[in-house]
């Protein structure tokens, strides 16, 4: 196994709060859980097991150091962002396809959500809470459908900036972006899945499997 | 301000604070149209959601 070095970002020093092996087990247990964050923010199923197995083995690592304040998942997906922000980095180093270097740039999706006039086609509808209408699995499953369905480009800015909260500057970074196409990024995802959970969310019965 | 414009400025709010003049359109523009403030709060519940989703 390579040998990683240094104390995993985010893991708190200190004390051990948590009996070792009993983290050990819970950090096992999350796995599903970041190779579906990995799988759907790098789109490549081998790099994406690879990043997990580096993010799981980093936080094995910093285990003994690890205080227990907070809740694991969070602890072990501070690790993940950077695993998969270094994995983002080394493949902008590579040439970027045509196709997914034009991605996002088109106004097409957006064109269609307006008339000639920029007023709504499909007027935004009043949410309640949408994830009590559907049951958990179901609601992730349609979360993951939506994104899914976003090109690459716009999916992997928005979980950047929504999911790992990351600044919008440092999104530019990862991305090798500008600001303006971050905007235009961002707005375009949003749009789409905004749209996307409301046609499968509103318009499925609640409780709808 | 029409409801394209409106949409797209809610959206970069959240990632820059609007010029003065940019609030006061946008503000205008949401106090008459109910479907924008409904996408404003869609804006607020994605990451919300997503969260939610992928991490428990």
């Amino acid at each position: 196994m390579p040998r990683i070095h240094g104390r995993a970002p985010g893991a708190p020093s200190g004390g051990v709060a948590l009996e070792h092996d009993a983290l050990l087990a819970e950090i096992a247990g999350h796995r599903a859980g970041l190779l579906r964050i990995a799988r759907l923010q790098l789109r490549d199923a081998h790099l994406a097991e690879d990043v997990v197995q580096e993010a799981m083995l980093a936080a094995v690592r910093a285990a003994p150091t690890y205080e227990g304040r907070g809740r694991v998942l969070t602890w072990l997906v501070g690790i993940l962002k950077f695993k998969i922000v270094d994995a983002l980095r080394a493949r902008a180093r590579a040439p970027i396809p045509a196709s997914s270097a034009a991605e996002g740039v088109g106004a097409d999706d957006v064109d269609a959500l307006f008339d000639a006039s920029g007023t709504w086609r499909d007027k935004p509808a009043d949410w309640t809470d949408p994830s009590h209408r559907l049951r958990e699995s179901d609601f992730r499953r349609v979360l993951e459908a939506c994104l899914t369905r976003l090109p690459e480009l716009p999916a992997r800015v928005f979980m950047l900036r929504e999911l790992f909260e990351m600044e919008p500057e440092e999104v530019c970074r990862v991305a090798a972006i500008t600001r303006n196409h971050l905007n235009v990024l961002l707005y375009r995802a949003r749009m789409a899945l905004r749209r996307c959970l409301e046609a499968r969310w509103v318009d499925e019965p609640a409780g709808g499997s | 301000m029409n409801c394209r414009e409106s949409s797209q400025l809610l959206s970069e709010a959240r990632e820059r604070e609007l010029r003065a003049d940019e609030r006061r359109e946008l503000d205008a523009h949401l106090s008459i149209c109910p479907a924008c403030r409904n996408c404003e709060r869609h804006f607020e519940w994605l990451p919300v959601l997503l969260r939610r989703a992928l991490l428990g």
